[in-house]
């Protein structure tokens, strides 16, 4: 388990640092210092434009980056979650929804999580082995506040 | 304002910075941040702003090699993010109402906490440590572990005792980071060894890890106030990666005593002259 957390961090900074290097040539390259993308804001992370001069290649290279660490934390979140430990789970969610901080997600995913824990709860009385269905199940919530992110 | 010059300069100022902190094992933006502010003439906040991103990259960067030899407790670390990542975003929306006097002096103050943790370290013998076992909450969340010692030649295993009073100085460890702009592990550190009574060696691991995390988060709020420039951010954090890895290899072949004496006494100038200009001196 620590080796792939481990991978996705190296391969994220290698992966942003290349993007950056390559940003910064771009600059010098075409001498473009006219760019919209200078002072960066974490809003551009969604629906970004889709030209690619060289100071929006360089934001690329510091989202991959930020990104990172954040990837990091949701790949724990599943960890913990096929590891059916739940107060490691909920601790991974709450670190994840302050990272990405919206308090509109942030009770969204309350009310998901209370009703989690009653449904992890009652299958668990049954005995039920349905860490799989979880699993699909927060995926597919995660995912679905993502894009309404 | 922004030229080559400008990019070449703050590229060796970040590397230098890397260097000395893979050595030190303070991490970079103890020495970057003042040095971008009194050689680039870069205003804090947009200093601190490179300085955290560059946090984030050198952390995640190492990431490969505390996790690899199994000494960092992950459950520990993810558990003290709880209070770190709240802390940082708090010191981040600090430092965008706090002036930059103000701001300068706290950072004064910071490196002269930093300079008289190198002192302590320097004059402690290396105590004799005994393992704690849990105390309630850490047993709940099964926070305690083991490790092989290599210098010992042993397994051993520990628990982590006073761990609310742990997860308070994780907070205010957030908030100094998100304020200024630094790693933070200053505090973290002592606050897991001393407090919580968990092995040196796994305290520097974890905070290691327990940083890039940290940094992002106070990052973003950073972005959001519009603190980063990518004409200093991006040669700060290339050159501070460079550093650290060049530092890191490094060493393995110095002695540290007569380094650290010297870089104490670099540190507090620094310290001096940050208090100094942000009272107006």
């Amino acid at each position: 388990m620590e080796k792939i957390l481990s991978m996705v961090l190296r391969g994220g900074v290698l992966l942003s640092a290349a993007i950056i290097i390559a940003g910064l040539l771009l600059m010098s390259i075409t001498g473009d210092t006219s760019n919209p993308f200078c002072v960066m804001k974490p809003d551009w992370m969604i629906g970004g434009s889709p030209f690619l001069e060289p100071s929006h290649v360089l934001f690329i290279g510091f989202a991959v980056l930020i990104m990172t660490p954040i990837i990091r934390v949701a790949v724990s979140i599943l960890i913990y979650l096929k590891a059916r430990d739940l107060p490691f789970t909920a601790i991974t969610i709450t670190v994840f929804m302050v990272l990405l901080l919206r308090r509109d997600v942030w009770n969204r995913i309350n009310q998901y999580a209370y009703v989690l824990i009653v449904f992890n709860c009652l299958l668990r009385i049954l005995g039920l082995n349905v860490v799989n269905l979880l699993s699909v199940f927060v995926y597919v919530n995660v995912s679905y506040f993502i894009t309404i992110y | 304002m922004y030229n080559l010059i400008f990019v070449i300069d703050a590229l060796m100022i970040s590397f230098g910075s890397g260097v000395l902190g893979a050595m030190l094992g303070l991490g970079g933006g103890v020495f970057m941040v003042p040095l971008l502010i009194f050689m680039l003439n870069v205003p804090l906040h947009l200093a601190a702003g490179a300085s955290i991103i560059a946090v984030v990259a050198t952390s995640s960067a190492a990431a490969a090699t505390y996790v690899k030899d199994d000494i960092a407790n992950l459950r520990l670390g993810m558990f003290l993010e709880l209070a770190t990542t709240v802390g940082a975003v708090t010191g981040a929306f600090l430092t965008s109402v706090t002036g930059e006097a103000t701001l300068r002096m706290i950072f004064g103050l910071a490196l002269l906490y930093a300079a008289a943790t190198m002192y302590l370290q320097m004059r402690n013998m290396e105590r004799s440590w005994v393992t704690k076992p849990n105390d309630s909450l850490a047993n709940e969340l099964h926070l305690d572990g083991s490790y092989y010692d290599v210098a010992r030649g042993q397994q051993i295993t520990y628990g982590v005792s006073h761990t609310p009073l742990t997860l308070g100085i994780s907070y205010i460890a957030g908030v100094v980071s998100g304020l200024l702009g630094i790693g933070g592990g200053g505090i973290k550190v002592p606050a897991m060894n001393v407090v919580g009574n968990v092995p040196m060696k796994v305290a520097i691991a974890t905070s290691n890890f327990m940083i890039g995390v940290t940094a992002a988060a106070s990052a973003l709020v950073y972005m959001r106030n519009g603190f980063c420039d990518v004409f200093i951010t991006a040669p700060v954090v290339l050159g501070t990666l460079a550093g650290s890895f060049m530092g890191a290899r490094l060493t393995y072949r110095m002695k540290g005593i007569v380094l650290k004496k010297v870089f104490m006494a670099v540190l507090t100038l620094l310290a001096v002259r940050m208090i100094a200009s942000g009272l107006g001196v």
